[in-house]
């Protein structure tokens, strides 16, 4: 559905009403600068705080954001096409999920495609070999390339297959969308 | 050798490294997308505290939150106390977060040091 100008201001109520139904807690579209990334962050964490108390699940949906928006700022592929990426906490009843969407260079996705798809083959003991793993091999290369272990460590937050999907928007760009769900666990006294 | 303490902010824990009672704490979270900035001038506190360590070193790691770039830090500081005699690293975590707990031993399963288990009150 075409969206008409936001000056419009039927746009604005649509987005609202679009963002209700889908109980959207915090969303951001934009650039993600360094210091966006962690104004964002902070807002996140304020409305995690009030939805869901100051306990493991708040750690782990924390924890998720943190890796979800950083890996955002680090490995999207921005250019003047396509400068802005998105990042959005939302809530269905007792489940809650985090998603991102960015840009990368379509030539990337085959090697993250591959990562992701090893990620939901594994059970929590796989993925704990696989952290300690990719943990070891990061730290001999030295390199500045955390996208394993990000990824890695959001699956075992999460508890739950990660969700994905690329779209090509030209000839050397796709999109790549990302979702991370938890369960809000009853926290015991 | 310096004293060096920094207070923690929204992404950076606070530090505490004291050469002559051989300690040194890092409490709170630690989130920077860009660790080696920060970490660069703690390491090379370390470097030069490793040259001249004292009997017992004790590392206290009291954090909430660490992402997976702090990871590699820190697995890349305790490495470089493992030829150090008597270091113990405490490794705290609230009661039920099962997830610190579990970092804590995947952390000594990666290097050769003596862990301590301590819950935060």
């Amino acid at each position: 559905m075409p969206i008409d100008k936001i000056s419009d201001l039927k746009t604005v109520y649509e987005l609202h009403k679009a963002m209700e139904e889908n109980q959207v807690i915090i969303a951001y579209e934009g650039e993600f600068t360094s210091n966006i990334t962690q104004s964002v962050l902070s807002l996140a964490e304020k409305n995690l705080d009030q939805k869901l108390d100051k306990g493991q699940t708040k750690r782990r949906a924390f924890n998720i954001a943190v890796e979800c928006l950083q890996n955002i700022s680090t490995h999207s592929d921005r250019n003047e096409d396509f400068p802005n990426s998105i990042f959005i906490i939302g809530q269905e009843g007792n489940e809650f999920y985090i998603s991102s969407g960015n840009t990368i260079k379509a030539s990337k996705v085959e090697n993250l495609q591959r990562k992701l798809e090893q990620i939901n083959n594994l059970d929590s003991d796989g993925l704990k070999q696989l952290h300690m793993q990719a943990i070891k091999e990061s730290m001999k290369r030295q390199e500045s390339n955390n996208a394993g272990l990000g990824l890695i460590s959001i699956a075992r937050k999460s508890g739950k297959k990660l969700d994905y999907q690329f779209v090509p928007v030209d000839q050397d760009n796709s999109f790549f969308s990302f979702q991370a769900t938890f369960f809000k666990q009853e926290e015991s006294l | 050798m310096e004293k060096i303490t920094l207070s923690g902010t929204f992404e950076t824990p606070a530090v505490v490294l004291d050469s002559e009672e051989g300690k040194l704490e890092f409490s709170g979270r630690s989130l920077p997308e860009d660790t080696t900035s920060f970490y660069r001038p703690i390491m090379s506190w370390i470097e030069q505290y490793l040259a001249h360590p004292k009997d017992k070193t004790n590392i206290a790691i009291k954090l909430e939150y660490f992402n997976t770039a702090t990871s590699k830090v820190l697995l890349n500081m305790l490495t470089k106390f493992e030829n150090t005699g008597n270091v113990t690293v405490h490794w705290f975590h609230y009661q039920e977060d099962e997830d610190m707990l579990e970092s804590g031993k995947e952390f000594e399963e990666l290097v050769n040091l003596n862990f301590a288990y301590h819950t935060f009150d």
